[in-house]
């Protein structure tokens, strides 16, 4: 949480998770569909075939004193040194796993290394949301099964499609709702622990 | 307006009034967040947030990079465009970014950066402080706009 | 452009005359190329005189001078003299 020179208090907001999982997508479709929030423009770091190369990020604003600035990282591996730049002052993440049967070890070093620079803090000061995507695709994994390799079983978590926003607008509100609500009661609100 | 913030204002339009060439200068945090802007031209079109994210990350990347290097801290990062250069220099905790013309005194730019980042950092670690990022401690306002913003959010 | 080692030569001639405090020679950019002076009062003075040679140049122009050959600054140490070229500035700090 940041208050701005206008006295505006800002909450960061990262969409993290393997390469190809689908979070420029995501965040894509709440921009493009979701209504009633203020939106900025959109800045995109990609190369030509539309990967990150850096991150994605547009500010949405709540009212006119509250502003989520929400940003989506690079997946691909070799981009660690940008998304650790990235999560710098991050309030709530929405950790994005690839459905894909053959993309399940990518999720599980993904969320690795999101522990790895987070630690403690994630599903306490720092939301945590999992967005379970792809669940479209015929051979998608279980949804139990996938927050059981990801040592995720008590995070709130929904089963998404990006490409057709289905689930991504609910995925969104509630790490919103849960940053709110552990600003405005730190202690009671302790939530699932992602460790 | 804070004096903090009428600090950033003033040391920004010291900036620009530095040096011809100079159109743009934003001051961001080192997680992205513009926290002021001045330009030359009040007409100069542009996306603050978007370019001041990007100013914030380009030059904190380039600091990573340098701390796997071992080649000391980071001062300025400088971009040069077919008609323009960008310009980011260390401002404590956050970023000072210049936007020029093509045709500029680097090295007149460089050093109007530099002492104008050393007073930046100084009003930014009091702007901070004004500013708490702690959970606790909010006051009946601040709750209140949250509680504002959750409503907002029930509603879409 | 100058080359290397032909800047070199002329730097240390330059330097090495009688009341010589300091030689640079700067790019148009105020960036300096070659100086004997230390890291830090080059940068500042390479800034500096490179943003006056600006200012003057816009001096001239407005008088209808026809160009700038030179510029001298006499100071209570002595002179800062200034020769500006097609693509970088001499700059000799002298007295
Ligand atoms: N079938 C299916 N495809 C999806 C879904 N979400 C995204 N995709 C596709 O997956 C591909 C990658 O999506 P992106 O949103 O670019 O992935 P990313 O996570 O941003 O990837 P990086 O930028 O490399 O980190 C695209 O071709 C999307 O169309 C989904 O829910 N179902
Ligand atoms: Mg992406």
């Amino acid at each position: 949480m940041k208050k701005d020179t206008q006295g505006r208090i800002h909450f960061k907001i990262v969409f993290w998770g393997p390469s190809l999982s689908g979070k420029t997508t995501a965040l894509r479709w709440i921009y493009d569909n979701v209504e009633g929030l203020n939106k900025g423009g959109f800045t995109s770091v990609a190369d030509h075939t539309g990967r990150t190369l850096f991150f994605d990020y547009t500010p949405m604003q709540a009212t006119a004193q509250v502003v989520f600035d929400v940003y989506t990282v690079a997946g691909q591996r070799r981009h660690r040194g940008q998304r650790k730049v990235i999560l710098t002052g991050v309030d709530g993440i929405i950790f994005v796993a690839d459905s894909s049967p053959d993309q399940m070890e990518a999720n599980i070093e993904s969320m690795a290394e999101l522990r790895s620079f987070v630690g403690e803090e994630l599903g306490h000061s720092i939301s945590l949301v999992v967005m379970l995507n792809k669940q479209d695709l015929p051979n998608a994994m279980e949804k139990t099964v996938m927050l059981a390799k990801l040592g995720l079983g008590n995070a709130p978590n929904f089963t998404t499609c990006a490409l057709t926003g289905e689930n991504v607008k609910r995925t969104f509100r509630q790490v919103t709702r849960d940053i709110l609500m552990y600003h405005l009661y730190p202690k009671t609100s302790a939530k699932a622990s992602a460790s | 307006m804070s004096i903090t913030v009428r600090q950033f204002d003033e040391i920004l339009s010291d900036v620009i009034k530095s040096e011809p060439g100079i159109k743009k200068t934003i001051l961001v945090d080192r997680t992205g967040l513009t926290i002021a802007h001045v330009s030359k031209f009040s007409y100069y079109p542009v996306d603050v947030d978007g370019i001041g994210a990007i100013a914030s990350a380009v030059f904190c990347a380039s600091e990573e990079q340098g701390k796997s290097l071992d080649v000391g801290d980071l001062t300025i990062v400088t971009s040069e465009f077919g008609d323009g250069k960008i310009f980011a220099a260390g401002a404590g905790k956050g970023v000072l970014c210049v936007i020029t013309d093509k045709e500029v005194n680097i090295g007149m730019i460089r050093l109007t950066m530099m002492k104008a980042a050393a007073e930046l950092a100084k009003v930014l670690d009091e702007f901070m402080a004004e500013k708490p990022a702690v959970a606790a401690g909010k006051t009946d306002a601040e709750r209140e706009e949250l509680r504002a913003a959750l409503g907002e959010l029930e509603k879409g | 452009m100058i080359g290397g080692k032909a800047l070199k030569d002329s730097l240390k001639r330059l330097g090495a005359h009688e009341g010589v405090r300091g030689v640079i020679i700067t790019n148009m950019e105020g960036l300096p190329i070659s100086s004997n002076l230390n890291a830090e009062t080059t940068e500042v003075i390479s800034a500096l005189v490179t943003s006056l040679v600006g200012k003057a140049k816009r001096v001239v122009d407005e008088l209808g001078e026809g160009g700038m050959n030179f510029l001298t600054i006499s100071t209570p140490k002595g002179e800062v003299m200034v020769a500006p070229e097609e693509d970088y500035i001499l700059i000799v700090l002298r007295g």
